[in-house]
Formats: structure tokens, sequence, C-alpha cells
């Protein structure tokens, strides 16, 4: 019955040609292979906030008299719903941490060369949307450090000349903070942004299957001049159970973190008290923040804020295009590349260094 | 209530990025915790990030009662 099953569909579908395609798949294979996994077990964890998530929706009302005390039910009263909220704030925090080793690896390794630029932008993208990910699902559970960091966040996107105002205004559902942000936050987090990711992270491993993957610059360029000392390993099912392997201990270690420290709720935010002390934003907007914090408020003729939120946007966009600048032959690589890519992996862990230990 | 007996009345919006402002009497100032910025009891930005004071309003005693109202424009 199953061949029977089988045999219709493949003659609708053309399974054959899925098949081939995936027994004739290879991954190279070289002593930096193991940067491979990073992607798979970022798009993995996507996977767990997709369905944790899901999960939280069947509780969650999202609404300023209602949100803090439905995480308070889901955390006290559903069956594992503690646990999983903590999975879906552990999951998310490791997410973006995986993001960006795979995203720094590639820049390492230059993947993101002549004919993966694409591939490279739309990582980009991918990556700015899952930090929208991460800043409007913190309002979601409406406690005070939640509140104060949309406040600040929102402000921050306001400083933007021209375009920032508006742009606040609609962020906010109004001039401050209130319920309408958070129902706002709660559309786009549930409904716009997954929207939006779906269709990049599409683009995203159709390009990685396109195009295949890339090679370090110097294992091509020995391989160009030997070819017999190219070495490939079946994508299926070789490389398939080695990511396997690494979405298992992914999965191991989610487990043990959301289980080992539950994640807090906090108290419920409060619209007219004063900000807590040692308020901070989530670690992955600590580098931008620490950076703000150390312009003054005042350089030349413009504000610090202005200043700091042009300069950011800018190094963004420069990061973004940084496949435009790479030499399109192996053999010459760009080392200022290198240099740039060294010092904004350093700037960016010693500037959140700095913001977590500064007061 | 300031130390010589008078009243000040601040808006506690930061002037930096919109946080609410506390005071902290072992400081004597004005504090917000999200850029360690300071004030004055005067509202005058002491330091830290804040481009320029808080908002200032106009504070009377009368009896019993204190009243706050917006500043005037001379």
């Amino acid at each position: 019955v199953l061949a029977a099953i089988f045999r219709w569909l493949n003659e609708r579908l053309g399974l054959d040609d899925i098949i081939a395609l995936l027994k004739h798949k290879t991954v190279p294979k070289h002593r930096l292979s193991y940067w491979y996994f990073f992607g798979g077990i970022t798009l993995f964890l996507f996977g767990v906030q997709v369905v944790t998530g899901i999960l939280l929706l069947l509780y969650y009302r999202p609404g300023a008299n209602e949100a803090f005390e439905s995480v308070q039910y889901i955390m006290t009263k559903v069956q594992y719903g503690w646990l999983i909220r903590s999975i879906h704030s552990w999951s998310a925090n490791l997410m973006i941490f995986f993001a960006f080793v795979h995203m720094f690896s590639v820049a390492f390794l230059k993947a993101y060369r002549k004919p993966r630029e694409l591939t490279w932008i739309t990582g980009m993208l991918l990556l700015f949307v899952v930090m929208g990910f991460g800043f409007s699902g913190y309002l979601l559970p409406w406690n005070t450090l939640a509140f104060f960091a949309t406040k600040v966040g929102t402000e921050i996107a306001g400083q933007v000349p021209i375009i920032g105002k508006p742009m606040m205004v609609f962020l906010r559902g109004g001039d401050e903070v209130t319920g309408a942000t958070l129902t706002r936050f709660f559309g786009f987090h549930v409904a716009v942004l997954p929207g939006i990711v779906g269709v990049l992270i599409a683009v995203h491993l159709f390009l990685v299957q396109r195009l295949g993957m890339s090679v370090p610059p110097k294992t091509e360029v020995e391989w160009v001049k030997d070819p017999s000392a190219r070495r490939d390993i079946k994508f299926f099912p070789n490389f398939a159970l080695r990511e396997m392997m690494a979405w298992y201990v992914a999965m191991g270690a989610l487990g043990a973190l959301a289980a080992i420290f539950p994640w807090d709720l906090g108290t419920k935010a409060d619209l007219f008290g004063s900000a807590p002390a040692g308020i901070k934003p989530e670690w992955y907007f600590l580098f931008m923040f620490q950076t703000l914090k150390l312009i003054p408020s005042k350089v030349w003729f413009m504000d610090g804020e202005v200043l700091g939120v042009l300069g950011c946007g800018l190094a963004g966009l420069l990061w973004v295009l940084l496949p435009f600048f790479e030499s399109e032959q192996p053999s010459r690589p760009r080392k200022w590349i290198n240099g740039l890519v060294i010092f904004a992996l350093v700037y960016v862990i010693g500037m959140s260094v700095y913001g977590f230990l500064a007061k | 209530l300031a130390a010589d007996g008078t009243y000040h009345a601040l808006s506690a919006t930061c002037t930096h990025l919109g946080c609410t402002v506390q005071y902290r009497a072992d400081m004597g100032e004005v504090w917000c915790a999200c850029h360690n910025g300071t004030y004055g009891i005067d509202g005058r930005n002491i330091s830290g990030p804040p481009p320029r004071p808080l908002d200032v309003f106009d504070v009377h005693v009368r009896g019993d009662e204190i009243y706050v109202s917006r500043k005037r424009e001379a």
C-alpha cells in the first residue's frame, strides 16, 4: 500500500527528482567544516520558538490589564507553562546568540563572497527581524523592565532625523508607551514578523541550496590548484546526521538552561513609577546601548543621540554591504576586511561586557 | 522639598530618552536609572547624557495646600 501511495505522489510531484537531489547533494569537508552547523542550530531554535510560541498563545492575553496576569497564570497554573515560557525566552536568546555566531563565522570565512552576496544580505535581514522579534516579545509580559526598555528603545527610534518621530508614534500607537503599544507589539510579534521571517528563511535556504556551501578562500585556492585534494561528504545521511547531533546538543542545553534557570517575570509595569536602578536592555542590544551612553550629549552642532543613531545605522548598512567590498579572487582576499571583522567582534563583545559591568 | 525649605516641582520625564526619573535622597539629586543621568534639585542637568534641564513647574504654597502649575513664560 505504501508503495502505491508513493507511486501516486511521485507521478504528481516528481519525488524522484527530490530524492536524487538529496542523494547527490554534498557538503565540502575540511578542517573548518564544523562552522557549517551554526546556521542549522539557529534554524532549529527558530523551530522551537514557533512551537513554544503557539503554546504560549493558547493562554496569553494582550492588553495592559491582562498581559502580566496571564503570563503569571501561565507560570503558576498551566501544566508545564513555566517550562514552556522559560524555553521560549531561553531559546530566543540562544537563537540570537547563534545567529551572531553564524554571522561572524561567515564573515571570517568570507563565505559572503561572490556569488553569495544575496545570501549574506538575506541573512542580515533575518538578523534584524529576529532582533525585532526580541524587542517586541520582550514587552509582552508587561513588566517594569520591559516597559522601560520599550520606552527607551522607541525613543531612540524617534531620534532618527525626519522619519524618526512618525516612526516612534507608529511603534507606540501614540505619543507614549501604553496598552496600545502592547497590543501593537503583540500583532508584530505573532503575525507581521512571522510572515516576514518565513519568506526570508525560504529565500535564505533556497540560496544556500542553490549555491552550495562556500569553502574558505585558502581551501578553495588549494582545491582549485589540486582538484584531487577536494573532500566532500554526502548531505544525506552523513551531514544531516551530524547536524541532528548538533541539534540534539542544542536541545539538551536549552532544556537544561530553561529548567535550571527559569525565566523571571519581574513586577508588573507601573506607568507612573520611576525606572528601577540597574535597568539594562537585553544583552544583544547592550553594545549599541553602551555606545549611545558614551557619546556626550552634544558633539559639535549635533545631539549626541542623533549622532549615535546615525552612526549605528551607517555602520549597520556598511556591514550589510560587506560582500561588495570583497575581492572576487579567493587567492587575494582583502586583508582589511579581516581586520574590520575582528574589530567588529571585539567591539561588540567589549562594549557588551562594558555595558554589563557599568552601572 | 529642598534643604532650604522651598518646594520644587519638576517633570519626571528625563530629557534624554524619556525614562521616569527619581529623587535620590542619598545623592541629593534627581537621578535617571536608564542612563545614569543626574539633575540638580532645580532641574539643571548635572552629569550623564541629558541634553537639557528637566521641565520646571511653578510651586505655590498656600496654607496647607501646594499648587503646582505650568511655568508662566516671562
